[in-house]
């Protein structure tokens, strides 16, 4: 699975976080840059705003970060901070909350780190918006993240029978709405 | 090509978008967020007690009143013929055949301006934090966010007519008119209520969709709603009046507010800062109009679209050729805009004030 990594030990000592002028949790910063670019992906995927995928990324790892004595001694970190952003992204109220910092920082002249996708490639993840809020996750993480359908459930919290499900249906549902083969099933 | 080749190839393309990004400077970033949130923990602790004290001296002393700007920075828009003083937080402006009228959240009050003399000549009490205005079948209709009703007040006296329950919990802030009834919603939850202006009795829709922080218009036969959902930007949803049920959907790049006028209807895209016009019976885009600021209202008349946005500028956007003719910045939040009487008035948040505007 991209992203997972061996289990932390307990004890290990906090803070290498180089020069900065704030320490950083063990191994924390690491975690952080090989990770947050395929999250910020993930929750552009889902959450369809370049501006507002940073902000769920940087959430998510902010999360992550307060809480890194528990999170940081996980066998599947990776997992972990990916369900915190798919969930995010797919928030109601968080949506609106990050909407209103992407207006503040989009008034303060802030360009967006992402570009805008051809169109082409946006119809396809509107559609995959416009699926429930599982069968969507379970679409970004599949064919986003290239996950198994074992990362998968590990990511989502659920069955493994339970995303083949999802995608299934999911596919159905893409396929007909884009006028697609479907005959690849996962 | 097929699904797989199709996600395959988006999920490409997801990864070939960020050419800006810096986790460096985002994990910068993301430490100052942490230092802020701790900040802030603090400063509320210090505001909540610093907001009683101000509360207890103004109830021995009374409050004052902002004062309205004298001369405000002249934009190409046109110059400011009037500042008229109205409530202390005025929110939302309407200009109907007679008369403009200001809702003023905080006081629970909508202003009547004679355009005649820029005067106020009545204060109509409505319901509790009135955010929205319309106007349609002789009468103004007004959303009282937080008092969750709806008033309705003569257009030609002023007298209060009635007050409409909205939906239990829920905060009516946009209206719109057409199709023969007033449509009310609360933009955060998507719920769409109708009313008939006959006997004011207000019907709640069967909504099967999930949109949320979005605008509300009615055009060409449908009531036309847009916003948010759990996964990000929605599709439009279409409203059919005849059955009360979702009529179809138009994919839309927006998430904004929504207008109607000049034959079409007006779309903001709030991430994209560009203003969209679409065709009223299919939806289709018909312009893109970048705007360079973020809208957030919408309004439409005299020929133009009047954009408000959260930075306090007004853009003017020629409906005949699609094309920014004019800005007006203003200091408040984002001013609510409408044109009529020759005019365009301005909510100046910032001084309690409506602004007169003589286009140049």
């Amino acid at each position: 699975m991209p992203g997972t990594r061996p289990t932390r030990p307990a004890d290990s000592p906090p803070g290498d976080g180089g020069s900065r002028a704030v320490r950083l949790p063990g191994r924390f910063e690491h975690f952080y840059l090989e990770e947050y670019p395929r999250v910020v992906d993930l929750a552009y995927a889902l959450s369809g705003s370049r501006m507002a995928a940073e902000d769920i990324a940087q959430e998510a790892f902010l999360r992550a970060y307060r809480d890194w004595e528990r999170v940081g001694s996980y066998e599947h970190q990776a997992a972990w901070v990916r369900r915190v952003a798919v969930n995010l992204a797919s928030s109601g109220l968080h949506r609106r909350l990050v909407e209103a910092r992407a207006l503040a920082r989009l008034a303060g002249g802030r360009e967006p780190a992402l570009d805008s996708l051809p169109a082409d490639n946006a119809e396809f993840w509107r559609a995959v918006r416009s699926l429930s809020r599982r069968q969507a996750q379970a679409v970004a993480l599949y064919y986003l993240e290239d996950l198994s359908i074992q990362q998968t459930a590990q990511v989502l919290d659920c069955a493994e029978g339970t995303v083949k499900a999802h995608l299934a249906k999911a596919r159905r549902t893409l396929a007909r709405r884009l006028r697609l083969d479907a005959e690849e099933a996962p | 090509m097929n699904l797989d080749a199709r996600a395959r190839a988006s999920a490409q393309a997801i990864r070939r978008s960020r050419t800006r990004l810096d986790p460096l400077a985002s994990l910068d970033e993301l430490l100052r967020r942490q230092r802020r949130r701790r900040i802030t923990r603090a400063a509320t602790a210090l505001a909540a007690a610093t907001a009683l004290a101000v509360v207890a001296w103004a109830g021995v002393h009374g409050s004052e009143r902002v004062t309205p700007i004298a001369n405000p920075p002249p934009g190409s828009l046109g110059r400011v013929t009037a500042t008229i003083p109205v409530g202390t937080s005025p929110v939302d402006v309407l200009v109907d055949q007679d008369a403009v009228w200001v809702a003023n959240a905080d006081q629970g009050t909508v202003s009547r301006v004679d355009p005649t003399t820029n005067t106020v000549t009545e204060t109509i009490r409505v319901g509790r934090n009135p955010v929205r205005l319309a106007a349609g079948f002789g009468s103004i209709w007004v959303a009282n966010g937080t008092g969750q009703t709806i008033s309705r007040i003569d257009a030609r006296t002023g007298q209060p007519l009635a007050t409409i329950p909205f939906v239990p919990n829920l905060e009516p802030d946009q209206l719109a008119v057409g199709a023969g009834s007033v449509w009310a919603n609360d933009s955060g939850d998507g719920v769409l209520v109708r009313i008939d202006p006959a006997t004011n009795q207000p019907v709640v829709l069967d909504a099967d969709w999930e949109l949320g922080a979005g605008g509300l218009t009615v055009a060409g036969e449908r009531v036309w709603l847009s916003g948010m959902g759990p996964a990000g930007v929605q599709p439009i949803v279409r409203v059919d009046p005849a059955t009360n049920r979702k009529a179809d959907t138009v994919p839309t790049e927006a998430e904004g507010a929504l207008a109607t006028g000049g034959g079409s209807v007006w779309h903001a895209g709030i991430t994209t800062q560009t203003i969209y016009r679409l065709d009223p019976r299919t939806g289709g885009t018909l312009a893109e109009i970048p705007i360079g600021v973020v809208a957030k209202h919408l309004t439409a008349g005299d020929g133009s679209l009047w954009v408000g946005s959260p930075s306090g500028r007004v853009t003017r956007i020629d409906m005949a050729t699609n094309e920014v003719t004019g800005t007006f910045q203003v200091n408040g939040r984002a001013p609510a805009v409408a044109a009529g009487f020759g005019s365009v008035w301005i909510v100046d948040t910032a001084h309690a004030a409506l602004l007169r505007v003589q286009p140049g």
